[in-house]
Formats: structure tokens, C-alpha cells, sequence
């Protein structure tokens, strides 16, 4: 099912002349996992931002269940339609880990009765215990903080999920793990999952693979 | 909601800078809460004294006006002397009638009669002194001719409606009732007891009333105990001064009261000790009736029931209007009408300057405070913009956002508030005690001139007048108004319910205004650009 479409997509940053993306065409289906991969600065964190609703397109469309995002509630659309995962984690610092989890359920309107328990569990999932998740994001490795960045994305239960870098700072082990955490949300649950990466070992999972320079985006494998 | 939860997180995770917020809201609080409560305090104190000194309307012989006159008509020595000839008066029926004025909130009018009785005898009467009505007891002072009309000797004071003394609680029933119709009366314990009263004794007492003198009235002609008919009444001639030409024309007439209660009369016996043995002037002797009952025998135009009226100007502004009013209805260029504005400023003035102080201290306090606390909250919100780009990256509304940072700030405050009303209650009394303290000592040194009060109480004709003033001694005018203005140089502020609710007014808009300062920030920036400027 196709969950999202990108129609000639370009963007340039407000002040830079020269287009980091231009003419971008995809269709990203449910179930499926996507890389992205590209030299630095090609405009891949770019793309997702504007996948992620943070910013429109300049020029082209991005469909969203047939619903292109310029005209969409994107407050709403970051919140329960996508789980986005930064390649800088951008969590709020001075709260735990099982903190922030918590609030992005509310923020998504969760129905889940103990958000606290959920948030443990789901934290647990992606490999942080009880005592770390209880800890401010100040107080944890880059490692960690990738984790519950990680466990954020899904706590909103969202259809499409989005992640820049997500296994940048882990080790062979974790980024194992974490990986078959994001194949397994694509093959088991039917999600969406799009993932910027430099890794082999994740290009590897992959099921489509593309390459992004000079602007443009093309299908590297399929 | 889970916004008003994460605002309280948020308030403990940011400590250190969260104090510093609330140091600086605790001050503005406290500063306003004390100047608030000085204030609102004065501006009630003020309202009171305005009603009281200014709403006042007196009706006042001009006194310069009738010292140069006198001087001009080469009044004998250096000394004011007025005879009763040479003085303006007010007449009872144009008293009465500006009573009825609609620039009036209301009117108090009281009055006095000189009486005798027959049926008993007044505390120190004298009786020898019957015996040569042909010379006037003279007392040194004012007096002599005050209790001694056309030659006889009053004893008793009859006052109507002066109940003064019994609200101020020098005075209080011990037993019956007040006079609830005309021709009752109230006695002092003392009275009755030297002569037996009881309550329900009923007791006549005799006054004389006077006429004007006609015209064609020829001194020289007359003869003390003639009989005269003035307006078909009959007077009786009395002579007093033959070489000045001072007669009286007199008609006596009888009170028939009821006594319904004897009072209890914390008053010395004697005001003035000059006066100490003449029953006239013994408080003990005073009866009080009704107004109505001292004004039943008078025939329009007659003296010998003195009126004193109180006027009470609806709005202090109206003065005017009831000075263009009591002129247009007769009242002569020899009387002034104005209101008690020297001892409004003596009293009121260092309150209104206080009021002043603390309010233009509070908006400085306030101009000062909201500008240091939108930098601070514009300089705390460039900190946050990372958590707020971050939060807004995980779609939360730039509405849910303000309203987050909104709640923080009114916790904040509202913590400060709780302190700040504390400590500004604790504060304002000092504060305003020693603002006043300094005003007082300035409005005295501005209104220490010296000046004589003068009241002339109503009464026609040939009847004999009591001015009240510093150098005519300690004659009384029956309920007479004393100007006694002292400064209020102490003041009890409190916080009260409206000071209340308008710091929590100041508090909220406070809160509300460091949030929206911080919001305006917020939403112009796209969280995408927040966090790569983080990046
Ligand atoms: N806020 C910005 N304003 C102007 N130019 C920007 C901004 N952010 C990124 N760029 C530029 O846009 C281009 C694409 O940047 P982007 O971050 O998308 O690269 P990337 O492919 O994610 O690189 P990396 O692999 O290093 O993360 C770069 O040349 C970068 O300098
Ligand atoms: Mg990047």
C-alpha cells in the first residue's frame, strides 16, 4: 500500500540559491523498508525533514495517504502519523528518558491507560532498563540517547516511520538489534520504514535501496 | 492535562533559573501588594474625610468684612466688640427653610432655649440674683449678656434635638426613653434626683421670646412693662439701655414636657470654669427635647429659639450651587459659604500624598519589574528554544506550547503571590507609616496660620449672639460644630478584599505578559530551524 509519494520534490534553504533537492520522485510502500543512502550533505536529513512535516517542499508534493502535507495539519501528522528519528536525538534534555516517552504519548493522544508502563516496556525493548530510563537524557551516552530516540519514534504507534543515523553511534550488537526492531516493525507490522544510513550492515536489511546526489534521488536496488 | 503536569516538571527541572524568575516576580509582587494596600487604604480614608470635612456647607459670618466695618464705624478700643445692633444675623426661617435645598445630602438641625421653672429648681440656681434684674450680671468674657435676656436669669438649657453627646457616649440613658414625640423631655439623673423627678412628671418651663423692634419704636417713649401688639401678639417692653437705645420687645411662653428618661452625663458639670456656679451653664441642667417642641410657640419672625442648622452637601462640588441657592432665598453679603477646606487639608492632604507616593511607586515598581522580567523571560526562552523546537518537532501545537509556558509562569507566580502578599502586608504598615509621618510634617508646616472660627447661630432680632472663637472664651453654641482638625498621622492599612483580587490582577497580567513574551518568540520560528540552529 502506498503510504507515501514524493512528486518532483525540490527545496532550497531559505538564503542558499542552489537547490538541495531537485526534482525528487518516490513511492515508499507499507511493510517495506527503505534506505537512503548518499554522500554527506546531499541533502538526505534534508529529505526527511520534509518527509518528517518540519518543512514543506519548495517545489513538487509529498502525499501522505493521498493527502499532500503542504495542506495537511503537520502538528497532527508529526504527532500521530509519523515516528521520526533524528540523527541528533532531539530530546528534551532535562527530563528521563521514561519522561519523554511519556509526553510524546500525550502529544499523539495515546490511549494507553499506564503510559508509564508502556514507556518502561518499550524502553526495555530497545535495550534500556529501568534505572537508565529513570535518568535525565543529560546523563546518558550518545548510544542510549539513539535508543530512546528510537522508542520515541514508535511510541505514537505511527504507520511510517522515519530515521536518520539511527545505528550512527552503536555498537555491531545493538545495531543488530535494532535493526530487527525496525525490519520486524516493516515485515511483522506493516510499517512504513525509511532509513538514512552510511552502514552497509543496514542497507543490507533493506528491501529498497536509494541513492540521493546532486539533488536528485535514484533507485540504487531493489 | 497533561500540558498543566509537564509546566510543573518543567518548573522543578529548570530550578535554578525558575528562582531567579521568581526573586524578581516576588519583588514586583511585594512592592505592589505594599503600595496597593497603602493605596486603596488612603483612598478610603480620603472618601471618608471628604464626606466628612468637605461635604460639610458653613454657613459663616465674614469676619473681616464686619472688622473692617466695625473699625469704620469707630467702634470704641482696639478689641472687636459687636453689638448686637452692628451684627448680621442668619434667621432661623431661612436656616429651616435651606434645608430643603436639593444640593443637600442631608441637614441637621438642633436648637437652644433659655428657660425657667417653676416646678423646680435648677442645680446651682441662684435666686438671689432675681432680685436685681435691673443689673445685668456681668461675667467676665462673653457671657454676661448670653444668660440674661431682657433682665431675667435663665437657669435651664432647653436643646431640641441635640443628641450628639449620646452617640459620642458622653452621655447615655439610665433609664425611660428618648423623646419619640413633641413635648417630651430627658433630664440628668442629677436634675431629677435634687428635685424629686420621675419618669412621666411633667415639668413647664417658661422662655422668652422676642419681636423685632418697629420701626416707629421711639426708646425714649417707652417704658419697661409696657405692652405692645406686634402682629397681633402681645409683647412686653423691656428697657435694657436707655442711652443706647437698647430695648427688647418680650412675650413669654411655657413648654409643657413630658419627662420619658433621665440621662447619665459623663461631662464636667462646668465646660469653663469662669462659668463654674451659673446654673445656665451647668451641663446637668441642659433638657433635652425636640426641635420641633422649641419651635412650636414661635411666631415666624421671633428670636429667643436659637437654630443651628448643619448642612451636608450631597457631592462637596455643590457648594456653589447652595451658595447661589441660600443667596437667591435671602441670605446677606455678611455671611460666607463655604466648606471646611482648611481642615480637609490639614487632615486629608498628607493621605492623599501618601496615596500618591504609593501609586506612582508601584507603576515604576511595575514599569521596572515587567521590563526586567520580559528580559529575563525572552533571554530564558532563547535557552528553551531547543526544548520547544523539540516539542513542537514532535507535534505539539504552538498553542499547547504557550499555554505550557503560560502555566509555568502562574505557578511561579502564584507561589510569589502567596509570599508576596505575606510579606507586602507585613510591610505596608511601616511603609506607610513612615510616608505619613513625612506628609504630615509638610502639610503642617503649610497650613499653620492661625485663624479664628466663627459660627453665628441663628436668632432674629434683638436677641443676644455668641460667637465662637479662640478669644470670646468657652461659650458654648448648643451642638455647635468645633473645627478640631488634627492630622491623621496614623492610619491602620489592611489588606481588604479588593486589594485583593486587583494584585491577583497585577500577578496574572504579569504572568500572562513574561508567557506571551515568550511565545511571540517561539512562534516565529518553525521547529525545523530551531533545531538546526541547535544542530
Ligand atoms: N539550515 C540550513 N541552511 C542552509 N543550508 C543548509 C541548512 N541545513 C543544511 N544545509 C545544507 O544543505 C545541504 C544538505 O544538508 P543535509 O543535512 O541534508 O545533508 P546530509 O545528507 O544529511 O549530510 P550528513 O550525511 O552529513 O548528515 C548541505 O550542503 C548543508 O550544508
Ligand atoms: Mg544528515
Amino acid at each position: 500500500m502506498n503510504v507515501l509519494t514524493l512528486n518532483d520534490v525540490s527545496y532550497t534553504y531559505d538564503k542558499a540559491k542552489k537547490k538541495v533537492l531537485d526534482g525528487v520522485n518516490a513511492v515508499f510502500e507499507s511493510g517495506k523498508v527503505y534506505t537512503i543512502v548518499g554522500k554527506s550533505g546531499a541533502g538526505k536529513s534534508t529529505l526527511l525533514s520534509l518527509i518528517a512535516g518540519l518543512d514543506v517542499c519548495t517545489d513538487g508534493e509529498i502525499l501522505h495517504g493521498g493527502q499532500n502535507l503542504a495542506k495537511l495539519d503537520r502538528d497532527e501528522y508529526r504527532a500521530k502519523g509519523i515516528g521520526v528519528i533524528f540523527q541528533s536525538y532531539n530530546l528534551i534534555q532535562n527530563a528521563t528518558a521514561a519522561e519523554n516517552i511519556v509526553l510524546s504519548m500525550n502529544i499523539s493522544k495515546s490511549k494507553e491507560s499506564d503510559k508509564k508502563g508502556f514507556a518502561y516496556a518499550l524502553l526495555e525493548k530497545v535495550g534500556i532498563d529501568r534505572e537508565t530510563a529513570d535518568r535525565t537524557i543529560l546523563k546518558l551516552s550518545g548510544g542510549e540517547q539513539q535508543r530512546v530516540g528510537i522508542a520515541r519514534a514508535l511510541s505514537g504507534g505511527p504507520g511510517l516511520i522515519i530515521a536518520d543515523e539511527p545505528t550512527g553511534n552503536l555498537d555491531k550488537e545493538t545495531e543488530k538489534d535494532i535493526l530487527n526492531i525496525l525490519t520486524s516493525l516493516a515485515h511483522t507490522d506493516g510499517k512504513c520504514v525509511i532509513i538514512v544510513t552510511h552502514s552497509r550492515r543496514v542497507t543490507g536489511v533493506a528491501d529498497v535501496i536509494y541513492g540521493i546526489s546532486g539533488g536528485r534521488m535514484t533507485k540504487v536496488e531493489e | 492535562m497533561y500540558i498543566i503536569q509537564n509546566a510543573f516538571a518543567n518548573i522543578l527541572r529548570n530550578r535554578g533559573r525558575n528562582i531567579l524568575l521568581a526573586i524578581i516576580i516576588l519583588a514586583i509582587i511585594t512592592t505592589s501588594v505594599t503600595a496597593l494596600i497603602i493605596n486603596n487604604t488612603s483612598a478610603a480614608v480620603i472618601e471618608d474625610y471628604q464626606f466628612r470635612f468637605s461635604s460639610e456647607a458653613f454657613i459663616q459670618l465674614d469676619i473681616d468684612r464686619l472688622t473692617s466695618s466695625a473699625s469704620n464705624g469707630g467702634s470704641a478700643g482696639g478689641n472687636r466688640v459687636f453689638s448686637s445692633a452692628s451684627i448680621p444675623q442668619m434667621d432661623a426661617e431661612l436656616q429651616l427653610m435651606l434645608t430643603d435645598s436639593a444640593f443637600l445630602k442631608e441637614s441637621l438641625a438642633t436648637g437652644s432655649v433659655r428657660g425657667n421653672s417653676g416646678d423646680i429648681r435648677a442645680i446651682d440656681q441662684n435666686d438671689e440674683d432675681e432680685t436685681d434684674p435691673s443689673q445685668p450680671q456681668g461675667i467676665p468674657g462673653a457671657g454676661g449678656m448670653a444668660f440674661r435676656i431682657g433682665g431675667d436669669m435663665s437657669n435651664f438649657q432647653l436643646l431640641g434635638d441635640q443628641w450628639e453627646s449620646f452617640t459620642e457616649g458622653v452621655r447615655s440613658l439610665e433609664s425611660g426613653r428618648f423623646p419619640e414625640t413633641d413635648n417630651e423631655c430627658v433630664l440628668s439623673v442629677d436634675l431629677a434626683e435634687a428635685n424629686g423627678v420621675e419618669i412621666g412628671n411633667v415639668i413647664h418651663f417658661t422662655a422668652l421670646l422676642s419681636a423685632g423692634l418697629p420701626e416707629d419704636f421711639d426708646v425714649n417713649e417707652a417704658e419697661d412693662g409696657d405692652v405692645m401688639e406686634v402682629n397681633g401678639i402681645d409683647y412686653t417692653v423691656s428697657v435694657l439701655n436707655r442711652d443706647f437705645g437698647i430695648a427688647g420687645l418680650n412675650r413669654e411662653v411655657t413648654y409643657e414636657l413630658t419627662v420619658t428618661g433621665l440621662y447619665y452625663d459623663l461631662n464636667d458639670a462646668y465646660e469653663n470654669e469662669m462659668l463654674s456656679g451659673y446654673a445656665y451653664f451647668n451641663n446637668r441642667n441642659e433638657v433635652l427635647t425636640t426641635l420641633g417642641t422649641l419651635l412650636q410657640p414661635r411666631q415666624s419672625g421671633e428670636s429667643g429659639v436659637q437654630v443651628n442648622v448643619r448642612y451636608f452637601l450631597a457631592d462637596p462640588a455643590y457648594i456653589g450651587n447652595f451658595e447661589a441657592e441660600a443667596r437667591e432665598k435671602g441670605l446677606s453679603d455678611a455671611f460666607l459659604v463655604t466648606t471646611d477646606e482648611r481642615s480637609y487639608n490639614t487632615i486629608v492632604k498628607p493621605v492623599v500624598e501618601l496615596k500618591k507616593i504609593s501609586l506612582i511607586f508601584m507603576f515604576v515598581v511595575l514599569g521596572l519589574g515587567a521590563v526586567i522580567l520580559l528580559l529575563l523571560t525572552s533571554i530564558s526562552i532563547r535557552e528553551r528554544k531547543y526544548e520547544i523546537g523539540v516539542l513542537r518537532a514532535m507535534g505539539m501545537k504552538k498553542s499547547k506550547v504557550a499555554l505550557g509556558l503560560w502555566c509555568e509562569m502562574l505557578a511561579i507566580t502564584a507561589v510569589c503571590l502567596a509570599i508576596g502578599l505575606g510579606a507586602g502586608a507585613v510591610l505596608s504598615q511601616p511603609v506607610s507609616d513612615m510616608i505619613l509621618v513625612s506628609q504630615v510634617e509638610a502639610a503642617q508646616e503649610q497650613n499653620s496660620a492661625p485663624g479664628g472660627f466663627m459660627t453665628v447661630p441663628g436668632g432674629g432680632g434683638g436677641g443676644p449672639v455668641r460667637i465662637q472663637g479662640s478669644q470670646m472664651g468657652g461659650a458654648r453654641i448648643g451642638g455647635g460644630f468645633t473645627a478640631n482638625a488634627q492630622p491623621l498621622d496614623e492610619m491602620t492599612v489592611s489588606l481588604d478584599i479588593a486589594t485583593l483580587f486587583q494584585i491577583i490582577g497585577i500577578a496574572l497580567a504579569l504572568a500572562t505578559a513574561a508567557a506571551l513574551a515568550g511565545v511571540t518568540k517561539i512562534t516565529k520560528y518553525e521547529p525545523i530551524k530551531i533545531l538546526m540552529e541547535r544542530n
